[in-house]
Order: C-alpha cells, then structure tokens, then sequence
C-alpha cells in the first residue's frame, strides 16, 4: 500500500527539516520512511525493524496480439522489467497482516538539502495503473517478492518502548464505566491513597502573582497529530538535531508526543513480544510546572527557579549543563543542548566511519553558523540557546510577557487592574491544536476556561504520589465503543483497572 | 631519639638486640626479620635515590601515553561539547558521574587508614599509610576531572563556588551537587594538609642524605627546617593527631555527600536513605582493594616483604571481607525495601536491575565482585595468599565501578515515563577518557614512588620494639617485640 507521508506529504515537504524531524504520530520515525508492516507479518519474514527487504513487482506481460495477415510480425514488446525497491522494515503494531504501507515522498536522488539520503523511493513501485495499491490480481501485476536483503539501515525512532507498563499515565474507561464510576480517575495509580501532606523543611515559592498559569490537555479530544509539537518548536526555536542526534536520543522538542500500545493481554517488550491488535494512545507531554518541582531544588547554580506566577523557569545564562535538573524530571522534559545545534548544519556526513567520527564534531575546527534561512526563521522574541545549556517548555514565557506589557501600557500610570484579560492569549501549542485539547490560562481565576477544564471530574494529575503538584493536568480519555463490534472489549483499556489489579 | 636513619649508625640497633623467650601467644611483629633503622631507612631512601630502574621507564611511559591520550579526549570534549560521550535523554550522567563516584570511592582508604586506624592505635597502619594517603590524593584529582569537565558550559563551572557578585546570585545551597563540591575540596585541603604533615620527617632523612644540591634545596625546602629536635617532634605530633581527628568525620562525610546527588533525588533506586552508609562501607571497601592493587606489586618490585608483611595484606583483607559484607547487606536491603514499599515504581527498578537491558552488569559486577568474591576472605589461606588476594582486588576494583554505573545509568534509563526509557551505550570518548585517568592515576603514584618515600620511614620506626622505651622492663619484653 503506498500512502502520502505523514509529515512530507507526497515528498513536497522533503526539505522542511522541522517536518523531517516531527516523530510520525504512529511510529515516531523521524528523517525516513519505511516498510510498515505487523509483528506477525514480520515474524513470516524473518525480519526485525531496521532490517532491509527487497520488494520485487513483477507486472503481467501483456499478450501479444498475432500478427495480421500478409503483414510482418510486429516488433516484440519490451520485457518487463520486475520493479524493484530496498527499503527497511519497521514493525508496527496495529498494521494489518500480510501487508506492507510504504510512505512516499523519501528517497529522492537529486537533493542536496535537508532531505539528502533521506527514505526510500516508494514512487519506484507505483505505477498509473496501480497509484495506491499494489495487490498481485493478475490482472497488472503478476507477482509480488519481499526478500530480506540481509543487511541494516539505521532508523531513527524517538520512543522504543510501546508498553504503559500499567502505570495509570494514560487513564481512559468506556462511557459505561465513566457512567457508573465518574471519579475513576481517581482511583488509578495510587491516587486515591496518596500519604499525608508532611511540613516541608524547604521554603516554597511563594506563588504571590495575582495570576497564575496552568494547562489542561484533553486526551479525549488529542488525536496525536504533532501540529503542537511545531508550533512549539517554531515559537521557541527549538533546533533540529538531525538524524543521527536522533538516533542518540537527543532530539530537542520541548513538547513530545507519547505514544503507547495498550493490548488486553500484556507484553513484555524486553523479551521481544509485541502486541498483535492494540489500542494506541496518545499524550502530549511537556514540562508539568510542578508547583514541587524536583528540578530546581538539585539546581546547584540557582539556573531553574520558579516564577511569583508559578512557572518553572530557565535562566539560559546561569545554566552550566550539570543536567542533574534533567535526571531528577519525573517526566524527562528536560532538553539538553549536546552540541551546538543552532550553530552547526544538520549532520550527516561521515570522515572517519570506523571511528564514527562525523564531519560536524571537530568543533574547533569545523564551520560554525547557520544559513539565513534558519537565522530569519527564528522568533525574536526567544533566547537562541547555545550548547551545554538546559531547555524546556516555559509556557510560553515571551507570550505571558508581551499581554503583561500590553496590559501595562493600556493602565499607564493609573493603578488599574493590572491582571491580563481573560483568556486573551494561549501558548503556541494551543493555539496549534485543531481540536482544542490544550487550554491554557489563569488557574487562579474561578471563571477561566483552564479553570473549568480542571473542574471536570476527568482531570487528573501524573505521578501525584510524588508530591510534585503539577500545573498541567489531563482529562482522561471516554471511549463509547459499539458493544457489536468484534473489538469492542479492547477499547478503553489502556489504564490499569481494578481487574488487571486482582489479577496480580 | 633522633629517628633519621641516616645520622644514626644501623649497626647500634644489632648490637642491642637482646634474646628473647618464645613467647606462643605473642604477638607477630610488624616488621619481619629484626629490620634495624638503617635497614629501613636504606631500603625505602634507597628507591628514590637509585637510578630508576628500566621498568619504571617502560611503566612511566606506557601511563603516562594513556594519560596523555585521556587529556587529548577530555579536550575534545570540552572543545566539542558533551555530546562526544554517549549520554541522552533519559540518561544525562553515565561514565561521568561513574566514574566520579568510583574515584572518589578509591580516595576513602587512604584517609581511613592514616585518620581513623591512627587514632584506633592500629599499628599495623604504618607501613601501608603513607601510599595509601597518596593514593587518595591522586584517586581524588582523577574524579575531580569529571564533574568538572561533565558540565555543558566548563568556562561557567565558576558559578559553583560561592563567590559574592553585583547581581546578589548565590548558588544553590538546597542542591547535592553543591554540596559535592565543598565535600570533595574539603576533602582533598584535608588530604593534601595530613599526607604532607607526615612526610616532614622522612623529607629531613631524604635532605640529609641528598647528594646533589637540587635535590638537597628541594628536599629541604618542603622538610621546613626539620631537625629532629623534641620541640619539633612534640609539635608534630600534636599537629599530626588533630589532622587525623579533623579527618575522621571527612571519611564518613565525603561519600555520604556523594550518596545525597542520588538519595536526595526523586528516582526510583535513588531516593532511599540508606546510601550514606552504603556508599562510605562502599567507598572503604574498593579503596581497600585499590590500595592491595597497587602495594601488592610495589612489594614485589622494591623487596619490601619484610615491612608489608602477609599480617598487613592480612588485617586489609578483613576489612574486605566486613565493608563487602556490609555492602552486600545493603544490597540485599535495597531488595527487601523495594518490595515492602510496595511502590510499582521502585519494585520495577529493581526487576529491571536484575533482568533489564544492563542484568549481566548486576550478576557479574554487584552479585559476582562484590559480594561473592570477597567471601574467599573468611579462609586464612586465601587472605595469605598474594595471588588470591590480587584476584579478589581486582573484582572488587571493577565490581565497585559496575555498581555505581548500576546505580547511576540503571537508575536513569528507566523511571516513570516508559515514553522516555532509553539505553546509554559510550562512544570511545567516554572510554579512553576513563582510560585516560587511569594513566593519569598510574603516572602520579609512579612519580610518587620515585621522588618520595613510599613508606613513613620515621612511623614504621616507631613500631619497631627498639623504639619502646620499656622495652628492657621484664615485664615488657614480650610486649615489645611486637607491639
């Protein structure tokens, strides 16, 4: 099956780093395409993610009508060559069996940008006849091969690990338990036997701001489509990393994406199970603004503090990248600045492949700066973080900042209000979001739409036993799944219920 | 007495040897074959003062390439940028802070033996302190490296020290981290101060038997006018005892602040209380072991059998045995109060410790190294026994770096968001720049034993039974020979 590209399109899109770089919302491949395929499937073949196929079409030679009376045969027609295309495997849960979804728009030649060696060329399969599915009907196509080829591509995937490990991250139920039970969000994860507030021998923030900021992310509304996750890099000027930083796991997006398989059974993906039929969930996730945050008490240079309006604020400049902030992050929000990533081209290319030494890392001596473009393309209004330096989500700092000034110049001398009009502004991210699943605003005022969400009986908080007080909170997910359909039971499972529970 | 061997004639001490009876329950002495002052003296002066002989050249060389080809990877880190290092996401410490921890670790045996033993009236310390304090020295520069070169930003580390500044900025005094930095210097001021304290005498004999006149203005220089006199020794030994009760605390301090990066986190594996006493019974334990790696062939090449006896590598190898068992205690403990907490999070850990992605690094460096082999130690054969001995250093040595790697990278990997779990594989930076310091740490001690007296000559004299001077009272006489 050839489908257009979720981030690239038909491959219009393929030198938009931002884009190349935006995890899949499905598999959370960056810089590539791939042969998606089920784990069964794959077991079928022989092959693991990152492996090479070959896939050979062979189409049907079309009959040669006999040669008309008195006349001399007509020339033979051309042999058919069988179409062939090398592309890597990539398992994902959920595909169909015995089938293959190759995105197009990778694997162009002629590039000499951002989508250099990037993908496969699945246009290399398609033909007029057969724009989208490529079947063996006998009809046009004769046969269909996949061989695996024996040898590795890198991919450069940003979350491996599919399971949720029953952890009451993700909570969602069917409308007929919501129904039953609307305070079950309450009752997963520990958060209905929560220990007892004890006095706190550190002085707290003091949170004194008449205003205080704070989300809510719907994931009943969040279908895991990433617009948040560019605005948020083209509002903070996030840097692209490239493939291979990637690959090391130090992409910089501020605000993620999780995604996980829930399946009725369990897996254990250590020991190589995947689950066969699962239900994905999704759950953006960005800095929390813990009211308790764990990050600023390990600080030792005062570089992350909190905000009077109860931010969890960077100081760039004081940072010195001891990254210990990042280790104690119960939800590694943290991004660290590995290499010069503003300052350097996307990397790529290799001098010295045994010693996986690239052209990019010899930094005294290599080429420093960026293209215009990239200059031109970041906001003013935000800091250009250097190397060695923490960075996070800051609830759009420069936003909250430029409605106070606006509000500070309308009051001019007179002692007016000075509290910011009621969800006059959001942060990028929410302003992203086609369906509106993240709301931000002023917690403190009883009549704002960020107040109302959290009033909602679905909203929760991660990792409460913690004690961190998180300023995001989520409302969790109600499926109403038709009982007569077959996969009816395998909605709304992928928190931990009481059941599941028992069981261990 | 004057207890500069060389203005007192080896000979006197022979001649007042005195027969004695064979007493069974006596006492072994420390130093074996009736060694006289001159001996001692001659022997320890004897490898400073002698050519250097070809395997020190050949070792000298090969370490400090290493060390040399270390300083190499940590400029390419810090021109570079940490990313050089196979650090990620999830795990933003690995071999750094590993390798910190293990350094500092190696660092506690020599302040232990010169603070705590001496004030214990451990005798048998004598002959071992003086490298072990050395090679505290030199474990602690090795690990300072790390975290000062791990940060992002090395040209701004300043801002860790607690300088007054026009924009009121302080750091912060609620993080470990900072704590670190005033335990380790604390720590090494301390160090530096005891280990030098106690080299004055030797540095007098080295003086007075110099035969080049650099050596005697350097040597003399550093002895500060020692002369031996009993104004000069009383104040010594006053100011040789309040270092050591100075000290004292700074042994447990310095590895209980360590403990605090990780017990004062929020992680599962991390935030548990009992690290502090685990981390100092840890850090005791592979000094230890650092210390027998490095004394065992220092006896072998220098002929020093008779003042590092069997009883020496006897008495370190308890010590072994007791900081192994108590570091397996707290492994086992770490177990217990997983599951008893009944926190997902935490009993997940410690599966994954087990049986995750790093299990063979749990089986073979914690279970294997650390609380196996040290168990040989309970046999007295195997304590006497150089070559058992070494094998059982040499596990603890590797099983104490695998546990604070267990520790720091098992502990990140995998915590509450499975969305973030990641693994941490080292690039050959990370590799050679451990290396790198182990060259570093060979090279110092080599230096070290060729411009310094390795033993303290003028200590070891002290527990000779000619130093006593009841040693002719009757009722002595077994005591003396021993004590």
């Amino acid at each position: 099956m050839l489908v257009r590209d979720y981030s690239i399109d038909d491959g219009r899109y393929i030198n938009n780093a931002w884009l190349q770089e935006m995890p899949d919302p499905i598999t959370k491949l960056t810089w590539d395409n791939a042969a998606l395929m089920s784990p069964r499937y794959a077991k079928t073949l022989g092959v693991e993610t990152g492996d090479l196929i070959k896939i050979t079409v062979n189409d049907v030679v079309p009959v040669t009508p006999p040669p008309a009376e008195g006349k001399p045969a007509p020339p033979p027609p051309p042999p058919s060559m069988p179409r062939e295309l090398e592309i890597a495997v990539l398992i994902s849960p959920g595909h169909a069996d015995n089938s293959i979804t190759i995105p197009l728009g990778y694997g162009r030649a002629s590039l000499n940008s951002v989508g250099e060696h990037s993908g496969f060329n699945g246009y290399l399969l398609r033909t007029a006849s057969n724009p989208h599915y490529i079947v063996a009907d006998g009809k046009a196509i004769a046969s269909i091969a996949v061989k695996k080829v024996g040898r590795k591509y890198p991919l450069s995937i940003t979350q491996d690990h599919f399971s949720i490990e029953g952890r009451g991250l993700v909570r969602e139920a069917t409308l007929e338990h919501y129904r039953e039970d609307n305070e079950f969000v309450k009752k997963i994860a520990g958060d209905d036997e929560l220990p007892p507030q004890l006095p706190s021998i550190y002085r707290h923030p003091p949170l004194q701001s008449a205003q205080q900021w704070g989300m809510t992310i719907d994931l009943n509304t969040c279908t895991g489509c990433s617009a948040c996750v560019i605005a948020c890099q083209a509002e903070n000027n996030v840097p692209v990393v490239g493939k291979l930083e990637v690959a090391h796991g130090r992409a910089m997006h501020w605000l993620r994406i999780d995604r996980y398989f829930a399946s009725e059974h369990g897996y254990d993906q250590d020991k190589g199970e995947l689950p066969e039929d699962p239900e994905m969930v999704h759950e953006p996730m960005m800095c929390q603004h813990c009211e308790n945050a764990p990050c600023e008490t390990v600080c030792p240079v005062n570089a992350t503090i909190h905000s009077e309006d109860g931010l969890n604020v960077m100081a760039y400049n004081r940072c010195v990248g001891t990254r210990y902030c990042a280790n104690n992050c119960p939800f590694k929000v943290r991004r660290f600045n590995f290499f010069d990533y503003n300052q350097r081209p996307v990397g790529k290319k290799k001098i010295a492949g045994a010693l996986n030494v690239y052209k990019e890392y010899f930094a005294p001596f290599t080429e420093k700066g960026a293209p215009d473009t990239i200059k031109l393309s970041k906001n003013p209004n935000v800091t250009v973080r250097m190397r060695g330096v923490m960075e996070k989500c800051t609830f759009c700092v420069q936003r909250i900042e430029e409605a106070k000034i606006a509000v500070h110049i309308r009051a001019g001398a007179s002692a007016d209000d000075l509290r910011i009009p009621r969800d006059s502004f959001t942060t990028a991210c929410a302003q992203a979001c086609p369906n509106e699943a993240i709301v931000f605003g002023d917690i403190r005022d009883p009549e704002s739409k960020v107040s109302k969400m959290k009033l909602q009986d679905r909203n929760y908080r991660l990792l409460q036993y913690l004690n961190v007080n998180t300023r995001v909170s989520y409302l969790a997910r109600i499926r109403n799944p038709n009982p007569k359909m077959p996969d009816a039971q395998k909605i709304g499972i992928a928190s931990p219920n009481e059941k599941e529970e028992a069981k261990e | 007495m004057n207890m500069d061997g060389a203005t007192t004639a080896p000979e006197l001490t022979e001649s007042e040897e005195i027969a004695s009876p064979e007493r069974p329950l006596a006492r072994p002495p420390l130093v074996l074959n009736r060694r006289s002052y001159g001996w001692i003296t001659e022997r320890i002066s004897g490898a400073v003062e002698n050519r250097a002989p070809r395997w020190w050249w050949v070792a000298f060389a090969f370490t400090s390439g290493i060390a040399g080809f270390g300083l190499f990877c940590l400029g390419y880190q810090i021109s570079t940028g940490v990313g050089t290092w196979g650090l990620n996401h999830p795990v933003g410490w690995a071999w750094d802070i590993t390798n910190f921890v293990f350094w500092i670790g190696i660092g506690h045996a020599g302040t232990l033996i010169s603070a705590i033993l001496y004030l214990l009236r451990q005798k048998w310390r004598t002959s071992i302190n003086r490298s072990a304090e050395a090679m505290t020295l030199f474990a602690v520069i090795c690990a300072a490296i790390f975290p000062g070169v791990h940060v992002g930003r090395v040209w701004m580390a300043w801002y860790l020290a607690p300088l007054p500044n026009n924009y009121g900025i302080w750091p912060n005094f609620r993080s470990p981290l900072l704590w670190d930095v005033f335990a380790v210097s604390t720590y090494f001021t301390v160090s530096v101060l005891f280990w030098y304290t106690g080299l004055i005498p030797d540095l007098a004999t080295l003086r007075d038997r110099a035969t080049s006149k650099i050596k005697k203005f350097l040597y003399g220089i550093f002895a500060v006018g020692w002369r031996g006199s009993n104004r000069n020794w009383r104040h010594y030994e006053m100011a040789y005892l309040l270092l050591a009760g100075l000290s004292t605390p700074l042994v447990l301090s310095v590895h209980s602040v360590v403990s605090f990066d990780f017990a004062t986190s929020i992680l599962p594996t991390w935030h548990t209380t009992i690290f502090p006493p685990y981390f100092v019974a840890g850090a005791i334990f592979g000094g230890f072991a650092m210390v027998l790696t490095l004394m065992l062939p220092a006896r072998a090449l220098f002929k020093l059998h008779d003042i590092i006896t069997l009883q020496h590598i006897d008495k370190m190898a308890k010590i072994i045995l007791l900081t192994g068992s108590i570091v397996s205690y707290a492994y086992a403990m770490e177990f217990f109060l997983a599951w008893y907490s009944g926190n997902q999070y935490e009993r997940f850990a410690f599966w994954n410790r087990v049986l995750g992605p790093y299990w063979w690094y749990w089986w073979v460096g914690m279970l294997f190294c650390n609380c196996l082999s040290p168990q040989l130690f309970w046999f007295r054969w195997c304590r006497r026994n150089v070559l058992v001995v070494y094998f059982v250093c040499m596990c603890v040595n590797a099983g104490m770096w695998f546990e604070r790697f267990i520790i720091i990278v098992g502990g990140l990997h995998r915590d509450f968001l499975p969305s973030s779990w990641g693994l941490f594989i080292p690039t050959w930076v990370d590799i050679w720049t451990f290396i790198g310091t182990h060259g570093i740490f060979l090279s110092l001690f080599l230096l070290f034993i060729r411009f310094l007296p390795m033993i303290a000559m003028s200590e070891v004299k002290i527990v000779l039974p000619e130093s006593d001077v009841h040693r002719h009272d009757p009722i002595n006489v077994a005591e003396k020979e021993h004590a």
